[in-house]
C-alpha cells in the first residue's frame, strides 16, 4: 500500500489539474458586479459580496461570514427602498441582506444560476434566473409572482409605466404587467438576447442580439420598427442619448447608431470585444474592452483617453462621487479600481485576506 | 495551437452532432464519444495487442525463472526481460504510445464538452469564439439545450424525489459501477500477482472508480455522461475484440496462473 499511495496521489493531482483546466473552475467565470446605492459601493465578486466606502474604497462589511467555495457572486446587486440588498449567486440562490450591516435577512431558491442583476420596481424585486424564470419578490423574500420563459435569462429587465421588458435567451422580448407578471406581448428577436433592453420612453425599446442584430421595437405592441444587422454579436446594452444609441460588439467595434437615420453615425475600433454597457457622461463616453483598456471617447467618436487598466476588462464602468469605478477580472492586486477624470487611480480594492 | 487543432474542431463537430440530434446535448456527448472511440479504435487495438504481448512475456517460464533467480539484481532481470522482448519482437513502449496519442484526444474531448456547456458569461463568450461561422450559426445555436433526461448537464447531477429530503447522485453511482466493471473486465490477469506492478494495478482498479465517482459528483453532469459513455464503449470495444475477461468479476473463477516453484538454473544457462 505504501508503494501504491504516491501513485494514487499523483493520479488524483493530475486528474484534478486536468479537470480544473477543463471546467474553468479556479479561473474567473465572470467579472465583478458593481452597483452604487445610498452612498455605498456594493461589489459582488467570487465567493463574497462587499460594501465599500466610495471615497476611499475601505470595506464596510463583507458577506457571508464564512464564504463557501461553491457559492459564487458575480451579478450586481440592487437595493430596495427599505434597505435590503438583493443579490443572486451561482448556487441558484437569491440573498436578501441588511444593507447597513451585511447580515442575511432571507434567502430564496431558484432553479439555476443567477447571472443578471435584479431590478427594483417600487416594492418589488425582479430577479432573472438562468432557470428561465423571472422571480418577483417582495423585500422580505416572499414570491409575489413568477414568469417562465423557454430558456435562460441573462439580462436585467427594464421597467417603464407599469410594464416590465425582459430580453431572453429563447430569442424573445417579453412585456409583462408589473402587477401580476401576466404577458402583454412577446416579440421574436431572431436570436438570443443577453443585452438589457433600453427604453425610449413612450416610443420604443432597443435591444442587441447574439446574432448581431440591433432591433427597435414598438414599446406598446412589440412590433419590430426596424432592424440593423451586422456580422458580430451584441452583448452590450445599447445606451440611448438624444436619438443616438451607443453600444459595442464582440468584434470590438464601438458604434454610435442614429435611430432617425437607422444607420451608424460613426464607429470606433476598440481592439477587444465589448460585452457591457457604456457609461454616458455629459461630455464623454466610457466603455471597457476585453484588451484591458478603458476607452474614453467624445460624442464625435474621437478618443479622449484610453488608459490600459488590466489584461482583460469586461464590466461596465460605474460613476460615483466624481470617480469611475471599474471591476477587474484578471489583475492579481485589485478587483476594483476608482479612477479620476484623467484615468488616474484614486483607490483600489482587493479582497482582504 | 491546442485550441486551433483540438478544441475548435472538436467543439464544432460536437455542436454539429447536437444540431443533428434535435438539439439534445446529452445525446450529442454520447455520439461524439462513440465517434472519437471509433476514430481511435486502431490505436486501441494496437494498445491491446501490445499489452497482451507484454503480459504473455510476463507469463513466460523463463521470465518467471529470472524473476526468482535475479530478485536481488534488478539490472540483470531487466536484461533478461529485454532479451525476451527482443526474441518475441515486442516493443514494451508500443503499448504506451497509443495511450499517449489518445490522451490529448480524451482531454480535448473533456474540454470541448465543458466548453459547450458554457454556463457563465466568460464561458459563453469563449464558446461563441470557438464556433466556425461558416459551419454553424451562432444565432440559432445559442442557447444550447443542456437538459438531458432529468439532468442539467451544466450542473452536478442528483435526482430529487418528492419523498426524499436529499437528492440521489444516480449518475455518479453509474460512473463508479461502470468504471469498476471496465477496469475489472479489461485488466489482464497478472502473471505475478504479488509483484509491485500487479499490486499497484489492483489498487488502481479499486480506487479509480471512486475517484471517477467523486469527479462525477463534483463537476458538471455532462462530464459524467461522457465518463459513462466512454466506459461502456470501452467495454464494448474489448468485447468485440474478444478481450473481455468475465472471470475477473468472479474471484472464484480466476484462472490459475503459471508459477515456477523451486527453480534450479539450467545447465545451458550455467555454461553461459
Amino acid at each position: 500500500m505504501k508503494k501504491v499511495l504516491p501513485s494514487l496521489i499523483f493520479l488524483v493531482i493530475i486528474a484534478s489539474f486536468l479537470l480544473t483546466g477543463c471546467t474553468g473552475t479556479g479561473a474567473a467565470t465572470s467579472w465583478p458586479g458593481i452597483s452604487v446605492a445610498d452612498g455605498r459601493v456594493y461589489l459582488s465578486y467570487a465567493t463574497e459580496v462587499f460594501a465599500l466606502n466610495p471615497d476611499s474604497g475601505s470595506m464596510i462589511w463583507r458577506y457571508p461570514e464564512k464564504p463557501n467555495a461553491k457559492t459564487m457572486f458575480y451579478a450586481p446587486s440592487a437595493l430596495t427602498s427599505d434597505g435590503i440588498l438583493v443579490v443572486g449567486d451561482y448556487q441558484h440562490t437569491i440573498h436578501g441582506l441588511n444593507a447597513g450591516t451585511g447580515a442575511e435577512a432571507w434567502r430564496f431558491e431558484t432553479g439555476n444560476r443567477i447571472v443578471a442583476a435584479p431590478l427594483v420596481v417600487d416594492d418589488l424585486v425582479l430577479v432573472p434566473s438562468t432557470d428561465g424564470k423571472l422571480y418577483a419578490l417582495d423585500s422580505r423574500g416572499t414570491l409575489i409572482w413568477q414568469f417562465a420563459t423557454k430558456s435562460s435569462l441573462w439580462a436585467q429587465p427594464a421597467y417603464y409605466d407599469g410594464v416590465i421588458y425582459l430580453s431572453a435567451m429563447d430569442h424573445k422580448m417579453y412585456a409583462l404587467s408589473v402587477k401580476d407578471g401576466s404577458l402583454l406581448w412577446s416579440s421574436d428577436l431572431g436570436s438570443a438576447a443577453i443585452s438589457n433592453p433600453s427604453i425610449d420612453p413612450g416610443k420604443a425599446l432597443y435591444v442587441g442580439t447574439i446574432g448581431g442584430d440591433l432591433i427597435g421595437l414598438d414599446i406598446k405592441s412589440g412590433n419590430q420598427l426596424w432592424k440593423h444587422s451586422s456580422d458580430y454579436g451584441i452583448w452590450a446594452t445599447p445606451m440611448l442619448k438624444e436619438n443616438m444609441l451607443y453600444y459595442g460588439d464582440l468584434e470590438g467595434n464601438f458604434i454610435a447608431f442614429d435611430i432617425t437615420q437607422k444607420q451608424p453615425a460613426w464607429q470606433y475600433k476598440a481592439g477587444g470585444a465589448i460585452v457591457s454597457a457604456a457609461l454616458l457622461k455629459d461630455d464623454r463616453i466610457l466603455f471597457s474592452s476585453e484588451n484591458g483598456v478603458l476607452n474614453i471617447v467624445g460624442y464625435d467618436g474621437k478618443v479622449i483617453l484610453s488608459p490600459a487598466i488590466s489584461e482583460k476588462l469586461y464590466g461596465s464602468p460605474v460613476s460615483t462621487n466624481g470617480y469611475t469605478l471599474l471591476g477587474i477580472t484578471t489583475s492579481k492586486d485589485k478587483i476594483l479600481t476608482a479612477l479620476d477624470q484623467n484615468g488616474n487611480q484614486v483607490w483600489a480594492f482587493q479582497v482582504p485576506k | 495551437m491546442w485550441d486551433t487543432f483540438i478544441i475548435q474542431p472538436f467543439i464544432n463537430v460536437l455542436l454539429f452532432i447536437y444540431t443533428l440530434v434535435w438539439n439534445n446535448f446529452g445525446l450529442a456527448i454520447i455520439l461524439f464519444t462513440i465517434l472519437i472511440r471509433l476514430i481511435t479504435h486502431p490505436l486501441t487495438v494496437k494498445q491491446i495487442k501490445g499489452t497482451t504481448a507484454v503480459t504473455e512475456i510476463q507469463k513466460d517460464p523463463r521470465m518467471i525463472e529470472a524473476q526468482t533467480k535475479y530478485k536481488n539484481d534488478k539490472e540483470k532481470l531487466a536484461q533478461v526481460q529485454m532479451e525476451l522482448y527482443k526474441e518475441k519482437g515486442v516493443n514494451p513502449f508500443a503499448s504506451c504510445l497509443p495511450t499517449l496519442i489518445q490522451f490529448p484526444i480524451i482531454i480535448g474531448l473533456y474540454q470541448s464538452i465543458m466548453l459547450g456547456l458554457a454556463s457563465s458569461p466568460i464561458e459563453l463568450l469563449n464558446l461563441t469564439r470557438h464556433i466556425y461561422p461558416q459551419f454553424l450559426d451562432v444565432a440559432t445555436l445559442i442557447p444550447l439545450n443542456s437538459q438531458f433526461l432529468w439532468m442539467n448537464l451544466g450542473q452536478p447531477e442528483s435526482l430529487k424525489l418528492s419523498f426524499l429530503p436529499f437528492g440521489i447522485p444516480i449518475l455518479a453511482i453509474i460512473v463508479v459501477v461502470t468504471t469498476f466493471l471496465q477496469s475489472r473486465l479489461m485488466t489482464p490477469p497478472s502473471a505475478q500477482p504479488n509483484d509491485q506492478g500487479a499490486q499497484m494495478s489492483k489498487m488502481m482498479n479499486l480506487y479509480m472508480p471512486f475517484l471517477m465517482g467523486y469527479l462525477a459528483l463534483t463537476f458538471s453532469s455532462g462530464l459524467a455522461v461522457y465518463f459513462v459513455a466512454s466506459n461502456l464503449v470501452g467495454i464494448l470495444q474489448y468485447a468485440i475484440l474478444g478481450k473481455l475477461d468475465i472471470k475477473n468479476l468472479i474471484p472464484g473463477l480466476k484462472k490459475t496462473e503459471p508459477q515456477v516453484v523451486n527453480v534450479k538454473p539450467s545447465k545451458a544457462k550455467k555454461a553461459k
